[in-house]
């Protein structure tokens, strides 16, 4: 079920977390493309993903991440999802990873915490 | 920190003077205000001017719904968009935003008014068209109970309320990120909470906040 869930339109490639792998995005930092490591986090009570690390494109925005967590750990239409960085900040969706990375970046990666509530306001 | 969600007023207090600290740091526009009488309570208010959208005329206007509903702060195109062809206008709105504490809630609690500029008060239904998309489809599940118009407690006057019933329920969960991060004496409630639900109603808390 979860091997279906990764088929998205455009899927974050997969990392190893090896060497190569690091050498390899140093490479392609310098490139127009860059991709940014994030890793989710679950907060609250929502559900843990398998796989928490990904490389997402930098300029992608924080509501794409959001609308991917959703998917991948199966939101109800009634439920919001929040995203947090640093100390308990979240970040406008229309905010983009490569921002957020300068900002709260630490060791190569990109911690985001999600949570998810049933209700809003 | 919050594990149980809820905020003392003293607790409300510490952290509203230092969200104001980060607000001057960030340039942000944010105003200590006094409640009138015996007790000295504060609270925040920030104005703000903004692009909202307003429907040209309200008959045409079924026809185009789903299509020009878009963030408000599209600098770019504000000069060329004064009239869309889809018949939905940009107009300019002044948002009033106050944080007040609600002593029954025990939360802080966002308020918000709206007018055009010739004064006249802008509607509920215009309130939801200017949600940005992102929230939309989320929100057409609770049109009805996220924002309520109700009574200034302080002022007197009518004022848009988030409704604070979920509030507590939302921080408690959200305050699981500090204790796995070991943050707990910079996080602050007001920013955390702002941050999350601010954005629905187009009161943005900048990253500088949290820096």
């Amino acid at each position: 079920m979860v091997e279906t869930q990764r088929k998205m339109s455009e899927p974050p490639q997969p990392t190893d977390s090896h060497n190569a792998q690091a050498q390899k995005s140093e490479v392609s930092k310098k490139s127009l493309k860059k991709k940014v490591e994030v890793l989710l986090k679950a907060a609250g009570d929502a559900p843990i993903m398998m796989r928490k690390k990904w490389q997402v494109d930098g300029s992608k925005q924080v509501a794409y991440i959001i609308e991917f967590i959703k998917k991948y750990i199966k939101c109800e239409p009634q439920d919001s999802l929040f995203v947090y960085v640093g100390q308990c900040f979240a970040p406008t969706p229309d905010q983009t990873l490569q921002n957020l990375y300068d900002c709260f970046g630490a060791d190569g990666k990109l911690v985001l915490h999600y949570c998810k509530t049933q209700a809003w306001g | 920190m919050w594990k149980t969600g809820i905020l003392s007023y003293e607790a409300f207090e510490h952290d509203l003077l230092d969200f104001l600290e980060r607000a001057k740091k960030v340039g942000d526009p944010w105003n200590l205000e006094y409640a009138k009488g015996r007790r000295k309570v504060k609270y925040l208010t920030k104005p703000q001017v903004q692009l909202g959208l307003h429907k040209a005329s309200e008959e045409e206007a079924d026809t185009t719904e789903d299509t020009n509903w878009g963030v408000e702060e599209d600098d770019d195109d504000c000069v060329q968009s004064e009239h869309q062809e889809s018949g939905v206008n940009r107009v300019f709105l002044k948002y009033e935003y106050h944080v007040i504490y609600s002593v029954s809630y025990s939360v802080p609690v966002l308020y918000f008014t709206a007018s055009r500029q010739d004064g006249k008060l802008v509607g509920l239904e215009e309130v939801w068209e200017n949600v940005p998309d992102v929230y939309r489809e989320r929100l057409e599940h609770e049109k009805w109970t996220f924002l309520t118009q109700q009574e200034h407690p302080y002022l007197g006057v009518p004022f848009y309320q988030l409704h604070p019933c979920h509030t507590a329920d939302m921080m408690k969960r959200v305050s699981s990120v500090t204790e796995q991060q070991g943050t707990h004496s910079s996080a602050n409630y007001l920013v955390t909470w702002l941050s999350t639900v601010g954005p629905v109603v187009g009161l943005n808390i900048p990253t500088g906040y949290s820096l």
